[in-house]
């Protein structure tokens, strides 16, 4: 856990220098401005989960992917794959710090337009267990791909996968339609947020079952990680 | 011994030919022992294995007393690697990269200010490492590797880059670490590094390891006897000696007696010729036609 810490600690720093963060906060920033200027609170309850997903949940598979060209480009992968630190951490330190920039920009976003109370907190797990969900598979989609281009072609039709569950959000389909996806949970809790409190034992069934599906996407990151 | 391989073979998935076949060397405390051979016989590849980046071989390989397949990620304390191009990272500044690595060995570590200093590199420097020149990148890249205090260091191509300056800066590290008792893999096709440097040297043509022995013991055992004789007086001359032949030695002893020498040199064979020779290759990897 100590040298988990210490490499999100090394790819944070990589990510402010890069202007990961930046963008970030820029969004966030820009999101708050456009949403609390121009759209009616009663559509909140709708256009505050859209956003979450869209922008930080899914936008880890562009963010950790384009971390990992960065990293080939420069060939530092090779030098942490000769310390002690393993590849499962290596590669759960690099989706946990973008993931980290991700939830604190979906924070600051929720905190914006909905307000800041305790229900933030109950937005952490589902929203990082995405942003590790959506980074791992950006990461596995990238070490298939030697070029970023050649990903984003790749990544699109991934990242319209992620984006099903906005149907049923806007009443397009029934609601039960894309729940067998994983990340309709978080859709669900985030809209429950949005609106009022999730019943607390569904809140920890659907972030669980995030976390559990987070948790084989990283397995899988790993196992096919370009060093 | 630190490192000892027996049998080595490794394939990689796809390839026609193996990759490395049947290598046997070992790495005793304290030794520098060079690893060389033309671009693509097979050195970087043995140091890959070496060092678990790349895994899957056949045979013994055993560092420290345990086989490397078989190494925890607590070996990764008791190695150091220096790769053969800098692997940095560019955005943050060179205190930084070695701050940031140093943090996740289990193991003391140096001071990135002395090691930046003993490789000449600024100390402080606010500027990315993408602003350093290649020189400079190798020379972090290489103070990086010592960090953690290594057992044993595996050096690729070390000098590569450098100007003649610091290539004897860094020749004069590891032979001061070497001195120290870390035991130091250099891979190189760089003869005359080797030939400086090495304990012993093995030769690698087309994944097969050719001869080991010393850099001395090599050119003593491909050398020849002959001298050359530059004289200035009566008038500009130069004449060669075989020194086997007592009649020539004869001569040769009367020449340097009644003449005004200007230069005699013997004729040792190089660490390259003898590399030519035994191996029949030239560092490119070209075959010269030889043995």
């Amino acid at each position: 856990m100590r040298r988990v810490t210490r490499a999100m600690r090394l790819f944070l720093a990589v990510q402010y220098r890069s202007g990961f963060v930046q963008v970030y906060f820029g969004l966030a920033l820009f999101t708050v401005i456009l949403v609390r200027g121009f759209v009616p609170a009663s559509f909140h309850r709708l256009v505050v989960p859209a956003l979450l997903l869209g922008e930080y949940g899914t936008m880890g598979v562009f963010m950790v992917a384009a971390q990992s060209y960065l990293a080939r480009g420069e060939r530092s992968t090779l030098a942490l794959s000769v310390t002690p630190l393993t590849s499962f951490e290596r590669v759960a330190s690099l989706v946990l710090s973008s993931g980290l920039v991700a939830v604190a920009a979906g924070v600051f976003v929720f905190a914006g337009i909905v307000g800041l109370d305790w229900r933030v907190a109950l937005l952490v797990p589902p929203l990082l267990a995405t942003t590790v969900l959506s980074g791992s598979v950006g990461l596995v989609i990238a070490s298939r791909y030697s070029e970023f281009t050649r990903f984003l072609m790749g990544a699109i039709p991934v990242v319209t996968v992620f984006s099903l569950p906005f149907l049923s959000l806007f009443g397009l389909v029934p609601r039960l339609t894309f729940s067998w996806l994983p990340w309709d949970a978080a859709l669900f809790s985030f809209a429950n947020l949005a609106a009022d409190v999730p019943s607390a034992g569904l809140y920890v069934v659907l972030s669980a079952q995030l976390f559990l599906f987070a948790l084989i996407a990283l397995r899988w990151a790993e196992r096919v990680e370009v060093v | 011994m630190i490192l000892e391989a027996r049998g080595l073979s490794f394939n990689y998935p796809g390839a026609g030919r193996r990759a490395l076949e049947d290598l046997d060397f070992s790495v005793g405390a304290g030794e520098v022992f060079g690893f060389l051979g033309p671009n693509g016989s097979g050195k970087s590849t043995t140091q890959k294995l070496l060092t678990k980046i790349l895994r899957g071989y056949e045979g013994r390989v055993e560092v420290f007393g345990r086989d490397v397949e078989e190494q925890a990620s607590s070996y990764f304390n008791s190695i150091g690697v220096c790769f053969e191009f800098p692997n940095l990272y560019e955005k943050l500044t060179a205190d930084e990269n070695l701050g940031f690595y140093r943090a996740f060995f289990d193991v003391p570590t140096e001071e990135p200010s002395e090691i930046l200093e003993r490789l000449d590199l600024p100390v402080n420097d606010r500027r990315p490492v993408s602003s350093w020149s290649k020189g400079m990148k190798m020379r972090l890249t290489l103070a990086r590797s010592l960090m953690n205090r290594p057992r044993l260091w595996f050096l690729d191509e070390p000098t590569t880059g450098q100007d003649p300056q610091h290539a004897v800066l860094i020749r004069a590290l590891i032979r001061e670490r070497a001195q120290a008792g870390t035991s130091v893999f250099l891979t190189t096709h760089d003869m005359t590094v080797a030939d400086e440097l090495c304990d012993r040297v093995a030769f690698l043509v087309d994944g097969r390891i050719v001869r080991v022995d010393t850099p001395r013991d090599l050119k003593l055992a491909h050398r020849n006897h002959r001298v050359t004789v530059s004289i200035a007086e009566p008038k500009k001359a130069e004449y060669e000696f075989d020194l086997r032949d007592p009649a020539d030695k004869a001569r040769f002893l009367r020449t340097v007696e009644d003449h005004e020498v200007e230069t005699i040199h013997t004729q040792e064979p190089s660490l390259e010729d003898v590399f030519l020779t035994v191996t029949g290759r030239d560092l490119g990897g070209a075959p010269t036609g030889a043995e």
